[in-house]
């Protein structure tokens, strides 16, 4: 066929090729059109996704050191990297893996058993919290696919001794729990906000600039001292492990300015090692948890007799025949005993039961409940430490007879170790309550507000009465400490298990042991409380258990505080 | 050859000034120019979408030798002896098909590749040159329009492998090779009936081809052509980064290696078939322009071929290859920018890849030879 002869219809059909290609062409030209100069055409959402690589990042501030009142540090944020392999594109000689696997510390093979698991990731963790110093080894090997991201790891160099009180951080070193959490916010200080471009796997190329200025996380200065600390929690662990008890703890109090120079709970964990972070070893106890005080609160029945007028120094109770009975309930002394007439004083030497119970019921009931009000049963201590206990003092206007006898030795309420050792402060200071504070005021004085909860004569002489404790006589010897006068008060309760002190047989549940007291006598600085939870062998009573340790920890208290010693009162 | 001998009848002065010595090496000079030009400006392309990966350019680099080779060689076989070789090579590229699914090897989920022991190979591929290399032979040796018989015999021609391809799967390769081989009898002639009793066919067959023929995947990509922004992570991921890249380049693009969309992984396939976006995001809209440009005229300078060819066949085959050259270059640009469903083309002589771009050469070099091997005493 020749070419020369172009009939009609092949006109037309050439026509409709070049027609066809004409439309294809100003299809595909036409879209190029709307794609470049009116995308949001084509889709609504396309002009918000041109800049989709550029993208904020958060530069999280380095979070702030705990430091002691002395300055020496109790947690630190070192920066540390994890340790990432994409598995597309590594591609390391078997040699370059063990060498890899040595440096991260781990067995032969544990490499390529870790990465045939995931092999269609881009991204494998293979180790986190890695040093600085072993990332650089890593980075020398160059090795492709091998990332490393920023991280940071908390070191807690005291340990055991602090754990539950410091509390610890999780991975992105934010506070949990104890001061980390409560104080979260000073320490944490505010990430930088850059922008940043982006790959398609969001992973940041560049920087291109700031947005928002971050600020340092900014450093906590406690009224804690790291050497009392250790000394408490080595005496406490000690003194649990010689009776066998379950938990206890320890709280020392500056009594001048109200700051807890050591607080110790015990069981602890090692906060360093997260796998440790569980069950009821985190709580710290003197502040979390409850317990009737039982004789501690003797001092400020005393105390609200004298303050009520119904009693002085000189009046002597009669509590033979050393049993007291009040409706169905009969109240006993321990193991007992009959003290016959006795004073005030011998009244808190000896711990009487009796005769608390009938100085209380000398007086009207708001008139006790007036004392262990001020003295903060039942309110929060001022601390701010999460997951703080307020313990329980029921309204005066709804306590039977039985009530009033039995809260003057310290049943039927509830405090936590802090609160005891903060309304100890009132009888230490005076007279004068003023809220706890774990933080190193330079001043001198926390700023909280302070009241008045007894008089100052009568703070002195329930003092006086309490130094008895500790002499012949008393109930706790061996709370006594070398060349200072010490004044305090033992505690033997009975554990409450299920509504209930005792069993069928009326053998108590168990015992928790305290002592409270403070040194010098004479005008106080130091107020420790020992708390030890169902001691089983070695004694069982405050006095057995809980004094030794209150001799210990008041000891090297007074002694890290710079106090100098008093001569022994004469007479 | 022919056309040597009638020049020299013709007297030696006067005609040596005629012929170039391009024409005496079969070269058509404006085709090479537009395929150098177009090829070149792929490598500068490629060598960004790729990472500015040296290694990868050098391996391209010598495809397009191999494929200009391979063209030049093409422009030396007269039109009629692979007139006389294409049913050979059909019966073989049809074989190699049926072997596929037999003996093929897979990649992706596909299974399209033989292995020959020294090179995959796909025979789909080669099926793109010689199906209408063998319609147009098969049709040019009677009298067109062709008649009903012989019409029907060229289609089950074309539909027989096409099946056999879309089995694979493969379903760009196969509506490239349909839509070439209709071509080819389009442009034999066949009535303006058939044509339209084909279109109404084709029409109620596309819900069994639906049904039947599709795999799930393909029919996944026709949704998300419909709706790319209802999975946006998924399925329309693909297009949506193509269409920000393709509008984020603006008049004038953001420069050669500078392009965000490409450069920071967010387009997929950004050196196979999605080079276009590339393109567009770094070289903007008078890159583009100038890209269509180049494919205007290759495409101008083959149907000028097909125009002036002399037989049957040669202006079947040309016309053929042009409008395969042109579907390929249509779908992908349409597939990048949205308008078409995503189907799995490269952009001819720009992705990177060897295969297409050698059997799109070898093309070329047919079209050369065409154009190259006219008796001239007929100007």
């Amino acid at each position: 066929m020749s070419s020369h002869t172009i009939t009609g219809d092949t006109l037309v059909r050439r026509i409709l090729v070049g027609g066809v290609l004409f439309l294809a062409l100003t299809a595909v030209v036409w879209r190029a059109v709307t794609l470049h100069l009116f995308p949001e055409e084509v889709s609504a959402r396309l002009p918000s996704r041109v800049n989709q690589h550029i993208g904020e990042m958060l530069i999280p501030a380095r979070r702030g050191e705990i430091v002691d009142r002395n300055g020496a540090v109790l947690a630190l944020s070192t920066p540390v990297v994890t340790v990432g392999c994409n598995p597309q594109e590594f591609t390391a000689s078997s040699e370059q893996r063990s060498k890899l696997e040595s440096l991260l510390g781990e067995q032969r093979g544990w490499l390529d058993h870790k990465l045939s698991r995931y092999t269609s990731r881009k991204y494998i963790p293979l180790k986190r919290q890695v040093a600085p110093y072993t990332q650089k080894q890593i980075a020398a090997l160059g090795l492709d696919g091998i990332e490393f991201r920023r991280g940071v790891r908390r070191y807690y160099p005291e340990g055991e001794a602090m754990a539950s009180f410091l509390g610890f951080t999780n991975q992105i070193d934010e506070g949990q729990e104890g001061i980390e959490l409560a104080y979260d916010e000073w320490l944490n200080g505010s990430p930088e906000r850059v922008s940043v471009v982006r790959d398609a796997s969001r992973k940041a190329i560049e920087t291109l600039g700031l947005i928002e200025r971050g600020e340092q996380g900014r450093r906590l200065h406690l009224s804690l001292d790291r050497r009392l600390q250790f000394l408490a929690y080595r005496s406490l662990s000690m003194a649990i492990k010689g009776h066998e008890a379950s938990s206890g703890s320890v709280v020392v109090l500056d009594s001048d300015h109200g700051e807890v120079l050591a607080m110790v709970s015990l069981p602890s964990f090692n906060p360093n090692d997260p796998v440790q972070r569980r069950g009821g070893a985190l709580r710290n106890r003197a502040v979390t948890d409850l317990l009737e005080p039982g004789s501690t609160m003797k001092p400020f029945t005393v105390a609200a007799a004298l303050e009520s007028g119904v009693v002085t120094e000189k009046t002597i109770i009669d509590t033979s025949p050393g049993t007291l009975r009040i409706g169905s309930k009969t109240i006993r002394e321990f193991r007992n005993h009959n003290y016959k007439e006795i004073d005030l004083a011998t009244l808190i030497r000896k711990s009487s039961n009796v005769g608390a119970a009938k100085v209380a019921l000398m007086m009207r009931p708001r008139q006790l409940w007036r004392v262990l009000d001020l003295a903060g049963v039942g309110e929060p201590t001022g601390s701010d430490f999460p997951g703080e206990g307020t313990g329980v003092l029921r309204d005066h206007a709804r306590w039977r007879k039985v009530e009033q006898a039995t809260l003057s030795y310290g049943y039927g309420l509830n405090m936590t170790p802090l609160q005891l050792a903060r309304a100890y402060l009132a009888i230490a200071e005076d007279g004068v309550l003023r809220p706890i504070s774990f933080l190193r005021h330079p001043q001198g004085d926390n700023g909280g507000e302070k009241r008045r909860v007894f008089s100052v004569e009568t703070a002195q002489q329930v003092r006086a009465m309490m130094e008895g404790v500790t002499q012949e006589g008393g109930t706790a010897r061996k709370a006594r400490v070398k060349q200072y006068r010490v004044a305090g008060k033992t505690g033997t309760v009975d554990k409450l298990v299920g509504g209930r002190y005792a069993d069928k047989e009326g053998k108590p549940f168990g015992h928790t042991a305290l002592f409270a007291g403070m040194a010098p006598a004479g005008s106080p600085r130091i107020v420790v409380v020992v708390v030890v939870d169902d001691p089983k062998s070695g004694g069982y009573t405050g006095g057995a258990v809980a004094a030794p340790v209150f001799a210990e920890v008041m000891d090297g208290a007074l002694r890290v505080m710079g106090i100098s010693p008093q001569p022994p009162q004469q007479g | 050859m022919s056309s040597h001998s009638a020049l020299d009848s013709r007297g030696v002065d006067h005609t040596r000034r005629k012929i170039s010595l391009a024409f005496r090496l079969h070269i058509d000079i404006p085709l090479l120019a537009g395929l150098l030009l177009l090829t070149t400006f792929g490598l500068l392309v490629l060598y960004s979408a790729g990472g500015e990966d040296p290694e990868m350019l050098t391996r391209q680099i010598t495809r397009v030798a191999v494929a200009f080779t391979v063209l030049f060689v093409a422009a030396q076989i007269p039109p009629h002896w692979l007139k006389i070789i294409t049913f050979w090579l059909f019966m073989i590229g049809l074989l190699m098909l049926i072997a596929v699914p037999l003996a093929g090897e897979s990649h992706k989920g596909a299974q399209r590749w033989l292995n020959l022991g020294v090179f995959l190979i796909q025979p789909s591929e080669m099926m793109k040159l010689i199906i209408p290399m063998m319609v147009a032979a098969y049709l040019s040796e009677h009298h067109l329009p062709p008649e009903p018989k012989r019409l029907l015999a060229a289609t089950a021609l074309i539909i027989f492998p096409v099946l056999l391809i879309a089995k694979q799967p493969d379903l760009g390769t196969s509506i490239l090779i349909a839509s070439s081989g209709f071509f080819v009898l389009f442009l034999a002639g066949i009535s303006w009936r058939i044509i339209a009793g084909l279109a109404a066919s084709a029409a109620a067959l596309l819900p069994l081809f639906w049904i039947y023929l599709m795999k799930p995947y393909q029919q996944q990509r026709v949704l998300t052509f419909l709706d790319p922004e209802s999975d946006p992570r998924g399925s329309g991921y693909h297009i949506i980064q193509s269409k920000i890249a393709i509008g984020s380049g603006g008049g004038f693009g953001k420069g050669w290696l500078n392009g965000t969309q490409s450069q920071l992984e967010f387009l997929p396939e950004r050196h196979t078939d999605f080079i276009f976006a590339v393109l567009a995001e770094e070289f903007g809209f008078w890159g583009v322009l100038i890209l269509f440009s180049l494919y205007l005229f290759i495409i101008f300078r083959g149907l000028t071929i097909a125009i002036q060819a002399q037989e049957t066949y040669t202006r079947l085959l040309a016309g053929g290859i042009t409008m395969i050259f042109f579907t390929y270059f249509f779908v992908n640009v349409g597939m990048v920018s949205g308008l078409l469903p995503v189907v799995g083309l490269p952009l001819p002589m720009v992705s990177y890849g060897g295969t297409s771009m050698v059997t799109l050469m070898a093309a070329f070099g047919i079209l050369m030879s065409i154009q190259t091997h006219r008796r001239l005493l007929d100007q």
